[in-house]
């Protein structure tokens, strides 16, 4: 069984097929990020292929002894932000509006951070499961509607839904999130939940 | 958002979690095709282009099928040398052994693409393979420009939906006209094969060259 520890040092030491392997683990939290601030899906693709790009080309500095998926975090929201930043100097050059845009850089490191975990949370449900989810809480329909959806009884949706939300909860209980509208404004240097993406931005340095 | 929804699991869900759980950059997707744009920016091999210049007096009969005998080979000793590469490089890791198509197998579909107005002249007949590793589709060319440098083309499998799947990247430059792809998905669910060319490092998008269905 390969350990944590031992893929990130794959990752590490360039081996392309643990280059494939990170691809397909993150590449959808990484999308979240990117989605999350930009809000445009061609935009948010370039900048998560910036990230894996820029993340291969860091490989060898990074610290294996800390964990991968918050470096990758970290890029993915400077990948994304330097395209917002970007998209807003090209906007406009009118100083006005670039002072009443100052500090505002989407949502909140903790917005975008709580995003990755439920996407990996999300990700990581069986297809039935995730199914339900994205059917009940992205698209608003009932159980019945999505029993008649999928062509099941009413019964199997609400167990799938129990199972999943007992998955969503387990893996997302140390997620402290806040009841609130997005803030914004926040450095890129802030500290995110639990804290473990402060001491992993180094790593991208 | 149901009420029966609230009322069965996500009670213990905080809300900042549901709230997310009902944006759409939590289900976003992203492109299809995004591996495929990373390993050919970072110069990794993402998919196989059989070489088969022939040598002298040696070109395959003009039938098609004996000459995709000849691609199937070719695949399956161009597999078996990156399978042995990987068992050397990664002990114990067999993923590579079951991918070699055999010549002797039959295809499970056959298809033919026609260019697009961005490559009028350019078609393909296509047949598929089934193989432990996916299924290999052997693509005999007519009248496809070599990429130029800096681009490629890509393949994608399409669902009736419109869900793509990247097959693989390859670029024409060797003077061969026989291309290998991969699928990990079967034609039945994404008869439409579409390839596309791409400027290295540009949009996600490409422009469709060539384009053709199964039962075409």
């Amino acid at each position: 069984v390969t350990t944590e520890r031992e893929f990130a040092a794959r990752f590490r030491d360039g081996d392309d097929a643990t280059l494939r392997d990170v691809y397909e683990r993150y590449s959808g939290a990484v999308f979240t990020v990117a989605y999350s601030i930009l809000r445009d899906p061609t935009r948010a693709a370039d900048a998560a292929q910036a990230t894996f790009v820029n993340a291969w080309r860091a490989a060898p500095r990074f610290d294996i002894d800390q964990p991968l998926g918050p470096w990758l975090y970290t890029i993915a929201r400077r990948a994304a932000i330097d395209s917002y930043r970007r998209e807003r100097r090209l906007e406009s050059t009118d100083p006005d509006v670039l002072d009443g845009r100052a500090g505002s850089d989407g949502p909140s490191m903790e917005r975008t951070w709580e995003a990755w975990q439920v996407r990996l949370a999300v990700d990581a449900l069986p297809e039935d499961e995730r199914q339900v989810v994205r059917l009940a809480w992205y698209e608003g329909f009932s159980h019945p509607e999505i029993a008649e959806r999928l062509h099941v009884p009413v019964g199997t949706v609400k167990s799938r839904s129990h199972r999943a939300h007992r998955r969503l909860a387990d893996a997302l209980a140390h997620v402290r999130v806040e009841n609130r509208s997005d803030a914004s404004g926040v450095s890129d240097g802030a500290a995110v939940a639990g804290g473990t993406c402060d001491s992993e931005f180094d790593n991208e340095q | 958002m149901s009420s029966e929804m609230t009322a069965s699991g996500p009670a213990d869900l905080p809300d900042g979690v549901t709230a997310l759980l009902a944006d759409e950059a939590v289900w976003a997707v992203p492109p299809a095709d995004g591996l495929d744009r990373l390993l050919t920016e970072l110069a990794v091999p993402t998919s196989t282009v059989i070489p088969l210049t022939p040598r002298a007096g040696e070109r395959p009969a003009p039938a098609h099928r004996a000459r995709w005998r000849t691609a199937v080979a070719a695949a399956a000793a161009a597999v078996a040398v990156f399978a042995a590469g990987l068992m050397l490089g990664n002990a114990g890791d067999d993923s590579g052994q079951a991918a070699s198509p055999d010549a002797d197998d039959p295809p499970v579909a056959e298809f033919s693409v026609r260019g697009t107005s961005a490559a009028p002249d350019a078609a393909a007949d296509v047949e598929v393979f089934d193989r432990g590793a996916g299924y290999a589709l052997i693509l005999q060319t007519r009248g496809l420009a070599p990429a130029p440098d800096g681009s490629f083309y890509q393949g994608w499998l399409r669902s009736p939906a419109g869900e793509q799947v990247s097959v693989g990247t390859f670029h024409m430059r060797g003077g061969d006209d026989i291309v290998v792809l991969w699928s990990g998905v079967p034609l039945s669910g994404y008869p439409t094969l579409v390839v596309t060319r791409h400027d290295a490092g540009g949009s996600v998008a490409g422009e469709e060259v060539m384009v053709g269905a199964l039962g075409t």
